[in-house]
């Protein structure tokens, strides 16, 4: 193992995507140290639900990329050598309206000659799919009955765990200060902990990618969103087999008044029995961790709307995730132009399902400087961004990023 | 429901009830909150009042007079109120505590908190330390004083400290058979030399002190210095105890098991301070060699890093309920001064006059630390398959595959292993854990960091937290 401060690659950001950097890189033989502000996994990556999914992709041209990721789950237990707590569940969202049913419809034509599963289903259906859900006021369903979830934290850390052992230097609480420039290109990082260099860097950031750009006068366009979530007791008397979301969000993107909590529900049940519910979003770039005073309530409200049987149930923690989005939906992939050796691999949607492919996208390009896996020319990091039809975003006209919520 | 105050105290121990009294007798409006039906929290637990008893002590003499002069003041009191979270709202500027109790307010704001939230009995494992049976020494009072119930008829003690010496001398009282108390420190006479003067006008504890050990004499308990548990056995209750000798550093020394037949084994490892809302608040920490956790860091009057959030009693550090008092009173004294209640002359004044008290109480709590203090040895106890985390029941040997994985803080353990992620979040096993990554990745243990906590601080359900009655979000 590398004892100096002097890599071939140092990536910065131990969340899914960087772990399975790391691995990959590791295991094409490059010293890599991997730089991490807090504890692995203490961004959005440790905050999920594990959903591995390709039903919310953008359609125009990520397919390709989260098909093929998708597809890596497949063998990654045996590849990693552990288990990661993947299993194949469907997707399930809530329709109450028919402004919501006709969002979808676009998708419902798409995804399916693509090879992702993906259908309207009437109410009876969506009781026959989920008997727990309360169908009152249901307009149906979108069913995808072929998606998947991990555990998160094990997915990384079994990309980690072999990263290890292929010679990776994982350095924790070491926050990056400064990105250090010479001549037109990146030549290390300066952190709490001293200074790091290496001929590449890969910045797999997420909520923090912006700030980072910022220190050297780049603009990097990714926004931010707090999402609240929380987790309850073990609950055995309530059964929910597939990952049931809703889509209020809608109406409220284009009628809420602009400051609101934006409450999507997500329900899912863990394989030990816990149920993860809810999910209240508030625009605006919060990194502080801290749950707002009214995120809990919301999303007990809107869990017991479809299941009120969770009444009863026990919340025994709940927490944020620093989520990002970008206005046309595809993540940040690729080199920064016009400066030498870095690389940006940010706000995929999502992170989980497209971890395995971005450790290998990357990988392929510190190797050979190109990607043949498929074509990343549309994630260029610095890409002038049109607005494209997503399934779920907040309008970059009703966030302003410093607001404080009043 | 929402309710406003100047100053929120949560606990009512003797810290707590003391904080609440004096701000309150300096013309503060004070909200009082505690989760147990009547308070006085550990130190003056009340015996419920369906219990008839005789307590002519100076201890119940003082719990009295200290509830009689609460009464008079015009503090509101809920007891039966869990405090699940605190939370900054914005919108106001001020704190606010959201509350789990039937005729308590939902959710209360004030610009000041003072947390005296106490603390709970030190665990350490060893094989068997999870069977029914197997209690603290805390465990033990609560069942003897407050619920009328003896725990069994035949015990071993085993711990650290004074406070298994009470639960031995109650168990006795109560007409168990107490077979030894079994002291982990050696030489605590030699210790505690260095400390001899701090026993000056310790009289009342010296008192008490001695009068258990009048009633272990009388019983012909045995009690051995050096000697601790190391394994509880039994089909579905504990059974057998096995006891050893330990050596200087306590590690128990193989040829010297002995076992008895028992049907209680009280462990008393001392108390450790409960510092969720700390944590939960993300207040700026420090690590305590003495307590083996991070405590919260604290100014001369006990504020946090957290403006308006102030720390006082044992939830800071151990340091015995009359040390909290003292704290509770400068505490409230300098809210008071901050909100215009009283002037700065007053506060000198009463910093003066605590001064030597305060000092003499941290001595004291200092000694305690250091003749009672947790060998080394007694962390090997624990076996690959002995229970670390009893929430979750997950094993030594889980934990040290995580940190084998490469974890770097008892967070990569926790999300690796599970530990720490069941209903008690980290209560019992979330020390426990640095110490174990503390001995195998050889690390320091406040190189462990220390787990982070999220609101609720107790599993709460979710009609709680529910929107009702079309209440609007606040």
């Amino acid at each position: 193992m590398n004892t100096s401060n002097t890599f071939d690659v140092i990536i910065v950001g131990a969340g899914v995507v960087g772990c399975s950097i790391a691995y990959h890189l590791t295991k094409a033989g490059y010293s890599v140290a991997l730089i991490e502000q807090k504890h692995v996994g203490a961004g959005a990556s440790g905050a999920n639900f594990g959903m591995v999914q390709s039903n919310d992709v953008e359609i125009k041209h990520s397919i390709p990329m989260v098909l093929k990721s998708y597809k890596r789950f497949d063998s990654l237990e045996e590849e990693l050598g552990m288990s990661i707590g993947f299993r194949r569940i469907a997707s399930l969202r809530l329709l109450s309206s028919e402004t919501q049913w006709k969002n979808s419809i676009e998708r419902a034509s798409i995804l399916p000659n693509a090879g992702i599963p993906y259908e309207f289903v009437p109410p009876e259906r969506v009781v026959e799919i989920e008997p727990a859900v309360s169908p009152g006021g249901l307009f149906g369903a979108t069913y995808a009955s072929y998606q998947g979830q991990t555990n998160p934290f094990l997915l990384m850390w079994a990309f980690l765990r072999k990263a290890n052992q292929q010679g990776l230097s994982l350095q924790t609480h070491t926050e990056v200060k400064k990105l250090l420039i010479q001549s037109g290109r990146i030549i290390g990082v300066e952190t709490n902990r001293g200074s790091f260099y290496a001929g590449s860097i890969v910045l797999a950031t997420a909520a923090w990618t912006r700030r980072l750009g910022e220190m050297i006068g780049h603009n990097w366009n990714i926004h931010t969103f707090r999402a609240s979530a929380m987790v309850t007791e073990r609950f055995s008397d309530l059964q929910v087999n597939s990952i049931v979301t809703s889509a209020d969000h809608i109406e409220m993107e284009i009628n809420g008044p602009k400051d609101s909590e934006l409450t999507v529900m997500a329900l899912s049940q863990t394989q030990e029995g816990n149920f993860l519910i809810a999910q209240a979003d508030r625009p605006g770039e919060v990194l502080d961790g801290k749950i707002s005073h009214v995120a809990p309530k919301a999303m007990s409200t809107i869990s017991t709307r479809f299941f009120p049987v969770l009444r009863k149930v026990k919340i025994i923690r709940t927490w944020t995730a620093p989520t990002t989005y970008t206005e046309d939906g595809m993540p940040l992939l690729g080199p920064v132009e016009d400066l030498q050796g870095l690389i940006l691999a940010a706000s995929f949607r999502s992170a989980i399902v497209n971890s395995p492919i971005a450790g290998e996208i990357v990988t392929q390009l510190i190797n050979q400087d190109h990607c043949d896996l498929i074509d990343i020319s549309p994630f260029a990091p610095e890409r002038t961004m049109t607005q494209a039809d997503t399934v779920y975003r907040v309008k970059s006209s009703r966030t302003d990023e410093n607001e404080m919520p009043d | 429901m929402m309710e406003k105050t100047e100053l929120i105290v949560i606990g009512a121990g003797p810290g707590g009830i003391q904080t609440a009294i004096t701000a309150s007798q300096l013309g503060m409006d004070v909200i009082l909150l505690d989760s147990q039906r009547v308070v006085g929290g550990q130190y003056f637990k009340q015996v419920p009042e369906e219990f008839t008893f005789d307590d002519t002590s100076y201890h119940h003499r003082q719990a009295s007079s200290l509830f009689m002069e609460l009464q008079n003041t015009k503090v509101r009191i809920y007891s039966n109120a869990l405090v699940w979270g605190i939370f900054h709202n914005p919108k106001t500027n001020l704190w606010q505590v959201t509350v789990q109790g039937e005729n308590c307010p939902a959710r209360i704001e004030a610009a000041f908190i003072v947390i005296a939230t106490g603390a709970y009995d030190r665990s350490i494992p060893f094989p068997g330390w999870d069977l029914p049976g197997v209690i603290t020494a805390g465990a033990a009072q609560v069942m003897l004083k407050n619920q009328g119930i003896l725990p069994g008829k035949r015990a071993i003690v085993s711990g650290t400290g004074p406070l298994q010496l009470a639960a031995a001398s109650n168990l006795i009282e109560a007409g168990s058979q107490v077979i030894a108390v079994l002291e982990c420190s050696h030489n605590l006479i030699a210790k505690g030399i260095p400390y001899l003067s701090s026993l000056w006008g310790q009289w009342r504890r010296m008192a008490e002190g001695f009068q258990y050990a009048k009633n272990m004499v009388k019983e012909k308990t045995s009690y051995r210095f050096g000697w601790c548990v190391v394994r509880a056995e039994g089909l579905e209750k504990v059974e057998t105890v096995t006891i050893a000798k330990l050596d200087k550093a306590g590690y128990p020394i193989s040829s010297s098991q002995q076992s008895f037949d028992v049907d209680t084994l009280v462990v008393g490892f001392g108390l450790t301070p409960s510092t969720e809302f700390f944590r939960l608040l993300n207040v700026d920490m420090h690590y305590s060699q003495a307590e083996g956790i991070f405590l919260p860091k604290r100014n001369y009057f006990f504020q946090t890093s957290a403006q308006g959030i102030y720390a006082i009693g044992d939830c800071a550090g151990i340091g015995g309920a009359n040390l909290a008092l003292l704290e509770g009173q400068i505490a409230a004294f300098e809210i008071a001064v901050k909100t215009s209640h009283a002037n700065s002359f007053s506060l000198e004044a009463a910093i003066k006059q605590t001064k030597t008290k305060i000092l003499r109480e941290q001595k004291f709590a200092r000694m305690l630390g250091d003749v009672f203090s947790i060998p080394q040895g007694l962390f090997t106890l624990a076996q690959p398959d002995t229970i670390i985390c009893r929430c979750e029941q997950i094993t030594l040997a889980e934990v040290q595959e995580a940190v084998n994985f490469g974890a770097q803080s008892v967070t990569d353990i926790k999300n690796i292993s599970r530990s720490g992620m069941g209903n008690c979040q980290g209560r019992t096993c979330g020390s426990l854990l640095a110490q174990i990554m503390s001995r195998e990745a050889k690390c320091e243990p406040q190189a462990c960091h220390y787990l982070n906590v999220r609101p609720p601080v107790h599993p709460i359900p979710v009609s709680i937290i529910e929107e009702k009655d079309n209440e609007v979000l606040a």
